[in-house]
């Protein structure tokens, strides 16, 4: 027992610093890897992927593909957008918000509109209007 | 990468990317499972390191031995399935190669602690217990942070 110590602060540390190299990337998961203020980026459709763990589109803009996540697919299948709701070469604006690392073509959507049509895929964090 | 987009396209793999129930299920049992590993791992080496030394050392180790390989296999079963659905983008991962690595490093740890454990010689085993107590938690916050990358 005598020595324990030393070991579990060995754990903690090792942990930490593991934490600490991750930290600066970016996320999928929650909202700490996105900017605070919205983001509208409008553009074509290049590929679809539908499915666990995100639903996500790549959308063309200005020559440069973007990655939009939505929600999980049952929130974004509740919202309305299904697999079904666009296709590749449809035009798409999506308003959310972006990856803080502005190098980064990324975003997490909030809403999205094809076709006229408005899907909130994070209902209680669309911007009020 | 023409072999990873391959594997997102295998048919059991495209059915639990499209499943409502089956990846949180899956996802589940993986953390299950990395639970019950973590958690034997500890006390076993715990144990090696010369805690809880009121309990009989050899059956404990033994039970907890067989606990963490069985948890281990849990692992490996949907571990892969969660992988499979985007294998082309967590390939490209650091975050995911280091998890792999340090999974390489803890088994490359456990032989020669088996190795070791063959010998008279206890003490030499405090290393390979302290190593796999850090290398398994650094490879539980690697997996966790795959989903956050």
């Amino acid at each position: 027992m005598r020595s324990l110590p030393i070991f579990i602060r060995r754990i903690v540390l090792g942990a930490a610093a593991l934490g600490a190299l991750a930290l600066p990337a970016s996320a999928h998961h929650g909202w700490a890897w996105t900017q605070d203020g919205f983001f509208e980026l409008t553009g074509t459709i290049t590929a679809i992927d539908y499915g666990n763990p995100h639903p996500t589109l790549d959308v063309e803009a200005n020559g440069e593909v973007w990655r939009v996540d939505l929600a999980t697919p049952r929130a974004t299948a509740n919202a309305g957008f299904t697999e079904d709701t666009a296709a590749v070469g449809d035009e798409v604006t999506a308003i959310g918000n972006r990856s803080r690392d502005e190098t980064e073509k990324h975003m997490k959507a909030v809403r999205i509109i094809v076709k006229g049509q408005t899907y909130d895929v994070y209902p209680d964090r669309v911007p009020s209007n | 990468m023409e072999f990873w987009e391959a594997i997102e396209q295998l048919g059991a793999v495209r059915a639990v990317k499209s499943s409502f129930f089956t990846y949180p299920i899956v996802n589940a049992l993986h953390i299950m499972s990395i639970g019950a590993l973590w958690t034997s791992v500890l006390l076993m080496d715990l144990r090696v390191l010369g805690a809880f030394s009121s309990v009989e050392r050899a059956p404990f180790v033994r039970l907890l031995r067989r606990v963490a390989l069985a948890a281990f296999c849990g692992a490996l079963l949907t571990g892969p399935l969660m992988f499979a659905i985007r294998a082309s983008e967590y390939a490209a991962m650091p975050v995911f190669l280091a998890k792999m690595g340090l999974i390489v490093l803890a088994g490359v740890n456990f032989i020669l602690f088996q190795r070791l454990a063959g010998g008279n010689e206890k003490e030499g085993l405090k290393l390979p217990a302290a190593a796999s107590i850090v290398l398994w938690t650094a490879v539980l916050f690697a997996g966790r942070f795959i989903g956050f990358m």
